[in-house]
């Protein structure tokens, strides 16, 4: 059985309606996604701004309400929680934040922050939880000598570990990191990612990646779906899908980044918008492989 | 030939109550007429802070302490400031990271591009006709009628040829672009980094390129420095760089870059 399974969500937004406002209108911000994630899958979803990557992503925790559709957590949908039992359900579903500067409290110690949620959910007494924000600082990298800090204390990297950290504190099942390194400076994003990629073994992690970096999903993603306005418009295995590109977006997009390799022939493909159709049904092109084509 | 920019032995320092930061160390650098070079290196290298120093547009406490800038013969760090005002913009540009910040919200653009021509002595009815090509050139349709938007009318790719096209308007011999497609979604920063070859051919330019991605030096740089902590560690083609990085430095930086192993 898959840890995740995303049946036909939508999350739609209304736009415009204002007195002075252009006619109302309606954002399919996230139009019918289906995917699912097995336990130990490290899912990369992509897309560029605007294609509902990360709207995904909080629907699935509830951090945005979708309109309809299933998100089934180990076989349970928890649309049909309550507040109670979504709550409780959050200790297994937890989040990473792209900026780690907008993320943390300037005002808490950084000590406080990756103790917030065993506070929240009311987890060991105060003994029991300073020995796990310890073993917490550790597990990520950061010097236990730093839990009195504040966040500007700290650099970009060590604040992103801060973030994962806090998201950690519950022992959850499935992190959603949404563009967790696009903050980061180029060195640092790999160590972080090396963080990441650890921490999936040591602690059996599954991961929802969401990025708009297609290199670094290439590099560390085992399956991989694409999103272009609310539709994910392909998805497979990781290999197969940068291997055959079949939606014409797909292709476009790995076209569209840049080669290390200053002599690499350049074929841009340019994807024509007016020819998006959104109501293409996936289909199987391949073993693992799907494609709205 | 004669370098067009010859920087020699800059020094930045940034003076502070407790501490004396250097920016940027002792750093030595040229760019041939036409030339592009990418300079690369990672946040506090002192990559932007060189370009600043170049435009003599570094702000308190940021100082030039040692060096020369020569630029088309003169050294640019002995300008009065009204001879540096007529180096930037018509001799030298700079095109930003940000393009949502960077242009006036509260100006049509055309009256922006025409600024910069206005401002460098071009009569208005000329500029009229210029900014419309300029536009064409950047490749915006219908550009009689976008000169007329405010720039939150237009996205964020088409925000970043109007930049551009400011920074073209009196055809300098030498732009400098600041991680020009940092903020842009990849599809969009192809375009516009496909627009950025195809004007350096067509206008000659020479190009000081300031990015962290080695993706984008790959696709546009002659020739690339990397800098570290305000030193310049390694320089050379691009080729030569990419392929047997020689400085420690510069192959952990290309290590670092995903799917570098893969590819």
């Amino acid at each position: 059985m898959s840890l995740l399974e995303v049946r036909h969500l939508v999350k739609h937004f209304s736009r415009g309606g204002g007195l002075f406002a252009p006619p109302p209108g309606v954002v399919r911000a996230v139009d019918d996604v289906s995917f699912q994630i097995d336990e130990g899958d490290m899912f990369g979803l992509v897309g560029e701004s605007g294609s509902g990557k990360s709207t995904t992503g909080r629907c699935i925790l509830r951090l945005i309400e979708p309109d309809s559709g299933e998100v089934r957590f180990r076989g349970e949908n928890v649309l049909d929680f309550s507040r109670t039992r979504m709550r409780v359900a959050r200790r297994d579903m937890q989040i990473v934040f792209q900026d780690p500067y907008s993320s943390l409290n300037p005002r808490m110690r950084a000590g406080d922050i990756v103790e917030e949620p065993l506070i929240i959910h009311r987890l060991g007494d105060a003994a029991e939880r300073e020995a796990r924000v310890k073993e917490l600082f550790e597990l990520v990298g950061l010097e236990t000598t730093h839990l009195e800090r504040y966040p500007r204390e700290f650099s970009g990297g060590q604040r992103q570990r801060i973030g994962i950290a806090r998201a950690l504190a519950l022992n959850p099942a499935l992190v959603v990191a949404d563009e967790p390194v696009s903050a980061l400076d180029v060195s640092i994003q790999a160590q972080v990612i090396e963080l990441l990629l650890d921490l999936r073994t040591r602690l059996r992690l599954t991961y929802l990646f969401i990025a708009h970096d297609l290199r670094l999903v290439e590099n560390i993603c085992n399956r991989v779906a694409v999103m272009y306005l609310g539709k994910i418009v392909e998805m497979g295995d990781t290999e197969a899908l940068f291997k055959s590109p079949t939606h014409p977006y797909t292709r476009a997009l790995l076209s569209a980044v840049p080669r290390l390799d200053p002599d690499a022939p350049r074929t841009r493909i340019e994807f024509d918008s007016s020819s998006f159709e959104r109501d293409t049904p996936m289909r199987e092109i391949g073993t693992s492989h799907w494609a709205a084509v | 030939m004669n370098p067009l920019l010859d920087i020699q032995h800059l020094t930045v320092v940034f003076d502070r109550p407790a501490s004396t930061l250097k920016a940027v160390d002792d750093l030595s650098l040229t760019i041939q007429p036409g030339e592009t070079l990418g300079l690369v290196g990672e946040s506090g290298s002192g990559k932007s802070v060189t370009a600043l120093a170049v435009l003599r547009l570094l702000q308190h406490p940021g100082k030039v302490t040692a060096g020369h800038v020569f630029f088309e013969g003169r050294d640019l760090l002995q300008l009065s400031e009204s001879e540096m005002r007529a180096v930037r913009g018509g001799r030298i540009s700079l095109i930003f990271q940000e393009p949502m910040t960077a242009l006036n919200p509260t100006i049509r653009v055309g009256d922006q591009i025409a600024e910069a021509l206005t401002s460098h002595g071009v009569e208005k009815e000329d500029a009229r006709h210029r900014v419309v090509e300029l536009l064409e050139a950047v490749r915006i349709t219908d550009a009689a009628k976008r000169a007329r938007d405010y720039p939150h009318q237009l996205s964020g790719g088409m925000r970043q040829r109007v930049m551009i096209a400011i920074a073209l308007a009196c055809r300098p011999p030498l732009v400098i672009a600041d991680e020009p497609t940092t903020a842009l979604d990849v599809t969009i920063q192809a375009q516009v980094l496909e627009m950025l070859d195809e004007l350096k051919e067509r206008f000659n330019l020479a190009l000081l390129l300031i990015t962290h991605d080695f993706g984008v030096i790959a696709e546009l740089a002659d020739r690339v420095a990397v800098m570290q902590g305000g030193k310049l560690v390694e320089q050379g083609p691009v080729r030569q760089i990419l392929r047997q990085p020689s400085h420690e430095y510069t192959q952990r930086l290309l290590r670092a870059v995903p799917g570098m192993s893969r590819r």
